[in-house]
């Protein structure tokens, strides 16, 4: 029950094109990135989500809540969103990562750094 | 640091002094500024993200403490704006005369709802700017020690308002505040809302020193002071002005307001202290001005049994230490009064009797006992009922009822032998038409009444004799309803004490056995049949209150003398080592009358029987004196003229007496009356056979009754002694107590006496050692 649970709550993740309510808009001008994510996850996994997202501070479009990160790397928000919803750290990506070793050290820093700040 | 991957990052670890203070202020500038917004409910144009992110770069560069500072001040420069611009110029009017020049504390009202959107406002402020800092609550508060921003804002709050030092706002909130209760209290309606907020405010407020609330420190003391002196005051005005149910109702009406009051806008935490204030002040204070009031208090709420008043005393009275106290030795009193005025109307009446009592006038005897026990049946339910639906059956208070009662009861030191007469009165055939069931109930309610008896020895007594002559003279209703009384009384006082009064019922049944064999043996003898139906009840004579060695003299006829020698063969040669006693006093007889009209059959008693006969020899007309009947039938005194007077004075005059009268005198003539008419062909004579004891009859019970108790005490002692070998004196007295105090209460001088006579007859002796020690001797 309980990784079939976890796989569940993880497949929200990629469904979230459909039934978004948060959109978070990454990383700065022509790198930004948009996630779409529930924002009941969010405030369950992470204290920062739950006050960005409870407050009337934040402004709402057509019922979706637009956040703004442009501080962090759309990878790593990726990874950090990735470990909200199914609780591993997964650096084997494939996508907009690069392979390189080197950089996969620095991608580890900087999740570690961008977790500290949002956690 | 999360700048670092970023290509054109100002920041770099190792910053220029100037490019961290610029970028400080930078940050600092943007927080302050939307601080600054949201106070002004500007909220909605901020980036939440953004401004997050400003507190979060201040904290990493080490900046918290200047940034904790300056949100400080922020919001202490915009709270003192608030208290002038807003909470100053709605002050209610100024100076401390406000509550009297603004009767109906309108502005009071004004005042409390400004400060209510003022302190919704700073608290709604003060969640959106703990969200933007949540970064600096988390990391720096922590590690400096210092209050999450939330409190910081409570304590400005505190600080800049509540308590501030430049405007009395202090003053004004509480004295509006006690003016708004103050005003409830007078029923004008206020809005409750205000006044909740704002001690709603006060309660999420804590004193910097005492880490208790703003109200626990600020208000309310105050309010308790005030309301102690509002109910002092009310107090005394309402017991000059009310009856006590009204005072009751109004006292049970403010607590219950009080109550109300704290439930709905204060704190739980002064629901018991205001409590007590009002129990203080309210009930403590004027208990015996209530209980006491002439015409209203507790004693006429008894009088005229009014329930509800006296169930709501109850329950009032209980809040308080002493309440239950007071009103138990007032009703306890009040028992004790009316008990005394019971045993008084009795002994008015048995004195009123006098001479009458003496010479028999038994039924009047009989009725005053029954009476006295009659009005204490109906005392003790009165008081049953107050104490089943006033005072929920509080055992406290039957406790001292019963104490009252049995206070009074044993007062009047007649109460055994009436009590006992009352159960004769009521076990009486055919006397009052009573179903089975309402004589039992009757019973069953005396018997709470004989629990009261200290002296159940003397009551044994009475109700021995009693029970002989029911039973003697066929006069009980049934046997059922006897054994049941006696039950009645073994679940009361054990079975020793009813082994004899069921030796008498087995007496009666061995009897009517022995009589079936006497006619069996009559009918297969060759003797000459009596000419009369004899019928014997053979008593054993420890179980029977008769008196063996005064066996009472009579001279019966001949025809009974013999066939009682008959059965005195008879009985005999079946048990020998018997000694047979005729207890001609405790006789009835059917006789056939001839008079005039018609014949009668005329039950009468063994004595009437043997005076009736008298006039079988006479002649029409012819009369006997007293001194005549007197010295032919040898009949002791007092039954004679009680005997004579049943059947001269009473319903049926067999007899007409000369001169008339009432009283039987010595030259006293009589005649048997032929013209007598009854209705009934059967008529029986009654013969009184329970009354009140004489004088002489009491004291002669009351020797008895000192006598069987020495003999009781020394057994216990022995039964003592013999179980525990060696004892001291003051254990050994309070044993013996102890063992006889179901029968009745020995003092400890006839204990003394009674050990002295045991150690002369050598069943004890003292300790060589110590002479308060005694031993046993077997």
């Amino acid at each position: 029950l309980f990784p079939d649970f976890l796989q569940e709550i993880s497949k929200l993740l990629e469904d979230a094109v459909n039934d978004f309510d948060v959109l978070i808009q990454v990383g700065q001008e022509s790198k930004m990135k948009e996630f779409r994510a529930h924002s009941l996850i969010l405030s369950a996994r992470s204290p920062y989500f739950r006050t960005a997202l409870s407050e009337n501070l934040v402004a709402k479009k057509d019922g979706v809540v637009i956040l703004k990160e442009q501080t962090i790397l759309p990878a790593v928000f990726d990874s950090i969103l990735r470990y909200i919803y199914s609780g591993e750290i997964c650096y084997d990506q494939p996508g907009d990562i690069s392979s390189d070793i080197n950089q996969n050290a620095t991608h580890a820093l900087d999740i570690l750094v961008a977790a500290n700040e949002l956690r | 640091m999360s700048s670092r991957k970023q290509p054109k990052g100002k920041i770099r670890p190792p910053k220029k002094p100037n490019s961290a203070d610029a970028q400080f202020n930078d940050n600092w500038d943007r927080l302050a500024q939307a601080i600054r917004e949201i106070h002004k409910k500007n909220a909605s144009i901020l980036s939440f993200e953004e401004l997050y992110r400003n507190a979060y770069n201040m904290v990493l560069h080490k900046n918290g403490d200047k940034l904790y500072n300056g949100v400080r001040e922020v919001i202490t420069q915009h709270l003192e704006e608030v208290a002038v611009s807003q909470v100053v110029p709605a002050f209610p009017l100024s100076g401390a005369s406000s509550s009297q020049t603004n009767p109906n504390g309108a502005g009071g009202a004004n005042f409390l709802k400004v400060l209510k959107t003022v302190w919704e406002d700073h608290t709604t402020c003060m969640l959106m700017i703990r969200d933007i800092l949540m970064y600096m609550d988390r990391v720096y508060a922590k590690t400096a020690n210092v209050p999450l921003v939330y409190d910081l804002g409570l304590d400005l709050f505190r600080d800049t308002i509540v308590r501030s030092q430049n405007y009395p706002i202090q003053n004004h909130l509480l004295e509006v505040l006690l003016q708004q209760i103050k005003l409830e209290r007078e029923n004008e309606i206020i809005d409750r809302t205000n006044v909740k907020a704002s001690i709603d405010m006060l309660l999420e407020l804590t004193d910097a020193s005492t880490k208790d609330t703003v109200y626990a420190t600020d208000f309310e003391n105050k309010f308790l002071e005030t309301s102690s002196e509002y109910y002092r005051v009310e107090g005394q005005m309402l017991v000059g002005e009310y009856d006590a149910p009204e005072y009751m109702k109004k006292v049970d009406k403010r607590l219950n307001e009080e109550e109300q009051r704290v439930r709905h806008y204060l704190s739980q935490t002064t629901e018991p202290k205001i409590r007590n204030i009002v129990e203080e002040e309210l009930i403590s204070k004027h208990l015996k001005t209530v209980i006491e009031m002439e015409n209203s208090g507790l004693i006429p709420m008894l009088r005229n049994e009014k329930m509800d008043d006296l169930g709501r005393m109850y329950k009032l009275f209980g809040r308080v230490v002493k309440g239950h106290d007071e009103m138990k030795s007032a009703i306890s009193d009040y028992i004790r009064e009316l008990g005394k005025a019971i045993n008084e109307t009795v002994t008015s009446n048995t004195t009123a009797e006098g001479g009458n009592a003496a010479s028999g006038d038994k039924q009047t005897g009989a009725t005053v006992a029954v009476r006295w026990v009659q009005e204490v049946l109906d005392l003790k339910d009165k008081f049953d009922k107050v104490q089943n639906l006033a005072l929920s059956n509080d055992k406290a208070f039957q406790t001292s009822f019963n104490e009252a009662f049995e206070y009074f009861i044993n007062k009047n030191s007649k109460s055994p032998e009436f009590i006992s007469l009352f159960i004769d009165d009521n076990l009486k055939k055919g006397l009052k038409g009573k179903t089975e069931e309402e004589v039992d109930s009757v019973l069953d309610k005396t018997i709470t009444l004989f629990r009261f008896i200290g002296e159940k020895d003397v009551f044994e007594r009475y109700y021995k004799q009693h029970l002989a002559k029911r039973l003697l003279l066929g006069r009980s209703v049934s046997d059922d309803a006897e054994r049941g009384m006696i039950g009645k009384l073994k679940v009361e006082c054990g079975y020793q004490f009813t082994t004899k009064l069921e030796g008498m019922f087995n007496d009666m049944r061995i009897s009517s056995d022995t009589m079936t064999d006497f006619k069996e043996y009559l009918d297969k003898s060759v003797l000459e049949k009596p000419k009369l139906d004899l019928s014997v009840t053979v008593l054993t004579s420890t179980f029977w209150p008769m008196n063996l060695s005064a066996s009472p003299r009579c001279n019966l006829p001949p025809e009974l003398t013999k066939a009682c020698g008959t059965f005195q063969n008879f009985y005999l040669g079946r048990h020998s080592g018997r000694r047979l006693t005729w207890q001609s006093n405790m006789g009835t007889a059917d006789i056939r009358g001839s008079f005039k009209a018609r014949k009668h059959e005329l039950n009468v008693s063994t004595y009437q029987m043997v005076i009736l006969l008298m006039f079988n020899d006479k002649q029409d007309g012819e009369s006997l004196s007293y001194e005549q009947i007197k010295g032919e039938s040898d009949i002791p005194e007092a039954d004679l003229k009680r005997n004579l007077q049943s059947l001269a004075c009473a319903k049926y005059k067999i007899l007409v007496k000369e001169p008339k009268g009432k009283e039987i005198n010595p030259g006293d003539q009589f005649n048997f009356n032929n013209d007598f008419t009854a209705p009934l062909q059967r008529i029986k004579i009654q013969t009184v056979a329970s009354k009140v004891e004489s004088e002489g009859e009491r004291k002669e019970t009351r020797e008895k009754v000192e006598e069987a108790r020495k003999h009781q005490t020394e057994a216990a002692i022995v039964r003592i002694m013999k179980d525990r070998k060696t004892m001291e004196h003051n254990l050994l007295i309070a044993e013996v107590v102890k063992q006889l105090q179901s029968r009745f209460m020995p003092n400890p001088a006839l204990i003394k006496k009674r050990i002295e006579a045991l150690i002369e007859r050598e069943y004890l002796e003292r300790a060589t050692g110590d002479r308060r020690v005694y031993n046993y001797l077997a």
